[in-house]
């Protein structure tokens, strides 16, 4: 018995270890925090997209510039994960091919009929150009009366790094989503372009890397300091080095419970609610805490403290309650904490009864007590949280909680500039059968003429058949008859006879080539492909067409995700007031005190001083699971004193446990170590104006 | 000073300027043109400037390709033939460093003592059947494009 904490430790280990090969850890926090719709729009838009580009740019505009990029270039297709290297622009054979087969049907038409002295005006003027023109150009005698007419792309050779130099683009087939995959590849590519000191390169997943490169340091720095602290306090405060071994033995096997439970709840656990689940199991040394400095650990047997158990019930309530929110990180995050609330409470007011604790060594003094009169705090929290209420604004940009790797989002500007991408804003667009994308594009580009997208090169077969009888209707065996005789009355040798030959033999077969830029794509039954329009153009949404802003979707998404923790945060709100009314009846402003106020000085706080973001919204969940307990063991205590102690070293456990993310550069950890830290001030204050009569 | 002066004049390691003849045959009236003017080639720009029959100066940098007549008159080149010109151009640009002629990718090259045949490998394997030309000294004397379309251009120096 006395060793039945140890024992159920290592038969948690031991079913964790059994089961492990089928507990699937997921790294994607876009899909644990949006819908199922956004996620896919995610997907499509990071194949569609740039996202696997990788752009190196040499120093100079010089011939020694482009040698240098060439051999980087030739390096870059020996590497297997690289798939693709374009350095020049010029269109590939395929291409040339392509345009050659398909010049009639993707050419202008002009139809208009001519007369053979307008023939004969034309051939001319043509003879004259040549005899007198100081530029050569060839003659065209596939199209002499230039009937067809495409814009010929006038790009330049190479791509360029505007104020920089040359730059290639490659292309990578690694899931860049992927942390591990990222980090390899830029490890290599960084490794081959060390023999080029004046080369740039940049590629949109280096913020992945190189971000997670940083909170990654930032995270240690702060576990490293939150586990010093923690040791400090259980270990040196404490003073009783079994209790402080047991506890951490307590800890672990109900984070294994917790781990083992989700495991067969859900699919994958997000990493996410994986390290925080963690972090909240740490809370639960509050009842540890609280049983010690009553000395409850004396007597064997279920402790029977009426008020650690209704201050496990609403944290544990609230969890449980938050566990059936449809935003899948918040759900997996209070399941887990549910259920390693309910082992750590379970194994501190049980099992922990036989391993034979020593007493504290603190004077139990029992004492009338006078506190605070919770109607002030009741209108002091009313005030701030009206003046919130109207102040406060919602961050809905996610970048704004990453960390701000500010040269690399340089960079990134510079490269966007360079590729001339902000002049344009992209169009998704879907079909169910690749004709009905093609001619849903078509009908959108009629609003939008200088749209850029797979329309340039491939047409949809209605349109394609429409262009061919069009084509064809026209005359051009007599055009052709008088071409020849008009060309060798003006001078030409019989170059004609030939013109305009490929006409007969049009096929509409057009398929879409790797260099032509603009993909299509097939997701589960749907085809889609984006395009680009001006970045000041309408776009009016309608069935498959919808604008692919990225930021604005998250955001709008993060507004409903907002709702829906309020709502589920009122909801624990009402559990807790009932509960409350059970245990202290009508005095339950005082307990009520603990969580509202802390709760308005934060928001008061925030909006002050910044906005409202995600973050906050769920340390402040955190801060009313924990803030009830205090409220309730705090109520009516005749024990004053060991309560006392036993909050404050459970706050400043809290604090070591999550208030430490203040510290954090990321804005993500430091909004939540900004709430916490915030809401155990807070409860100080409160605790410290309930003292001895 | 007179030696800086000779080794400034003679250090031109940037490119070359040279006096030229151009004819240029025209297959499909087969008529050939014969014009002349002076060729100047660097790093950054090629100048050619007609003299004769008349007066035309184009101008080929990084921008783009400015014509001005004898008037003054400027013109930018687009379209069609902007695109023409613009191989045109920087054929000639290859070409003229000799040196690096076996090197570059973009021909398949035969050498006979100074006469070089060049077959084009690139996308202007379109339009350029091959070239010919023949060097003096290192340096281009002469060389003529045969395009697909049986058109020549002829160069040689002056």
């Amino acid at each position: 018995m006395k060793h039945l904490n140890l024992v159920i430790f290592a038969v948690l280990l031991g079913l964790y270890l059994l089961l492990s090969s089928n507990i699937k850890i997921s790294t994607n926090f876009l899909e644990a925090l949006f819908s199922k719709e956004s996620t896919k729009l995610f997907e499509v838009s990071k194949e569609l997209g740039y996202s696997n580009d990788i752009l190196i740019a040499t120093k100079g505009f010089d011939k020694d510039a482009l040698d240098e990029l060439r051999e980087i270039s030739t390096k870059l297709q020996a590497m297997k994960s690289i798939v693709d290297v374009e350095l020049e622009l010029t269109p590939s054979k395929e291409m040339r091919e392509y345009f050659k087969q398909h010049y009639y049907l993707l050419a202008d038409f002009n139809n208009t009929k001519l007369s053979k002295q307008t023939i004969a005006k034309n051939l001319q003027k043509t003879y004259d150009d040549i005899s007198t023109s100081m530029i050569y150009k060839p003659l065209n005698t596939n199209d002499p009366l230039n009937l067809f007419t495409i814009d010929v792309e006038q790009s330049q050779r190479y791509l360029k790094l505007k104020d920089y130099g040359y730059m290639l683009k490659a292309t990578t087939d690694v899931d860049t989503i992927n942390a591990t995959q990222a980090r390899e590849l830029y490890a290599k590519i960084h490794t081959l372009l060390e023999p080029y000191p004046n080369t740039v390169s940049f590629a949109p997943f280096y913020f992945l890397v190189e971000n997670s490169a940083y909170i990654k340091n930032d995270a240690t720095t702060i576990i490293a300091l939150s586990s010093v602290l923690l040791l400090i306090l259980y270990f040196i405060i404490l003073k009783n080095h079994r209790l402080f071994f047991h506890t951490i033995v307590a800890l672990a096997s109900s984070a294994l419970s917790a781990i083992i439970v989700s495991s067969f709840v859900f699919e994958n656990i997000n990493i996410l609610a994986l390290a925080f689940g963690i972090s909240i199991t740490t809370i639960s040394a509050d009842y540890m805490f609280h049983y010690y400095f009553h000395n409850d650990f004396s007597k064997k047997g279920f402790i029977k403290q009426k008020k650690v158990l209704f201050g496990f019930i609403t944290t544990f309530g609230i969890f449980v309650i938050f566990s059936f929110i449809d935003i899948k990180l918040f759900a997996q995050l209070s399941l887990f904490s549910a259920v390693s609330l309910a082992t750590a409470y379970l194994l501190f007011s049980y099992v922990f009864t036989y391993l034979e604790i020593k007493e504290p060594n603190i004077t139990i003094v029992n004492m009338d007590t006078k506190s605070f009169n919770p109607i002030y705090v009741f209108i002091l929290s009313a005030l701030m949280l009206g003046y919130s209420f109207f102040n406060l604004e919602f961050d809905k940009n996610l970048k704004n909680l990453d960390y701000q790797n500010v040269k690399l989002l340089e960079l990134n500007q510079k490269f966007i500039d360079s590729l001339g991408k902000e002049k344009y804003k992209s169009v998704l667009i879907s079909g169910s059968s690749k004709e009905q994308l093609l001619e849903r594009y078509e009908q959108f580009a009629s609003s939008h003429p200088n749209i850029l997208g797979v329309g340039k090169f491939v047409y949809s077969q209605k349109k394609c058949q429409n262009k061919r009888a069009l084509v064809q209707k026209y005359d051009f065996e007599n055009l052709r008859e008088n071409l020849s005789k008009v060309g060798l009355d003006v001078g030409f040798k019989d170059v004609f006879k030939n013109s305009y030959a490929g006409v007969e033999v049009l096929t509409c077969d057009m398929d879409l080539l790797k260099d032509m830029k603009f993909k299509i794509i097939q997701l589960d039954h749907l085809y889609y492909t984006m395009a680009l329009v001006q970045k000041d153009d309408d776009v009016v949404e309608s069935d498959g067409i919808v604008e692919l802003n990225m930021s604005k979707i998250l955001a709008d998404n993060l507004d409903v995700l907002k709702e829906k923790l309020v709502l589920f945060m009122g909801l624990s709100l009402c559990f807790i007031v009932v509960i409350l009314f059970y245990v202290s009846r009508f005095s339950l402003l005082y307990p009520l005190s603990y969580i509202l106020f802390p709760l308005s000085v934060v928001l008061f706080s925030i909006s002050l001083f910044s906005s409202l973001n995600i973050m906050h919204i769920f340390a402040l969940v955190v801060l009313i699971a924990i803030g009830i307990d205090y409220g309730i063991y705090m109520h009516k205590t005749s024990s004053l004193v060991q309560t006392k102690m036993a909050i404050r070293y459970a706050l400043l456990s809290t604090f070591a446990g999550f208030g430490v993310l203040i510290f954090s550069s990321v804005s993500a950890l430091y909004s939540i170590g900004v709430v916490i830290t915030l809401g155990i001030g807070s409860i100080f204050i409160l605790l410290f104006y309930k003292r001895e009569i | 000073m007179r030696y800086l002066i000779t080794l400034l004049i003679t250090f031109n390691l940037f490119g070359s300027t040279y006096n030229f003849d151009e004819y240029r045959f025209v297959s499909a009236i087969s008529k050939e043109f014969h014009k002349s003017g002076t060729i100047s080639i660097d790093d950054k720009k090629i100048v050619i400037t007609y003299t004769k029959p008349e007066f035309k100066k184009i101008v080929a940098d990084a921008e783009g390709i400015v014509v001005k007549d004898a008037e003054g008159e400027k013109e930018e080149l687009e379209g069609n033939i902007l695109f023409y010109t613009k191989i045109y151009l920087n054929l000639i640009k290859k070409i003229d460093d000799v040196e690096a002629l076996q090197s570059n990718d973009d021909f398949d090259v035969k050498q006979e003592g100074n006469f070089y045949i060049l077959k084009i490998k690139n996308q202007l394997s379109d339009y350029v059947k091959k070239i010919e030309l023949t060097t003096k000294d290192d340096k281009i004397s002469t060389f003529k494009i045969f395009m697909l379309n049986d058109d020549t251009i002829k160069i040689l120096k002056r």
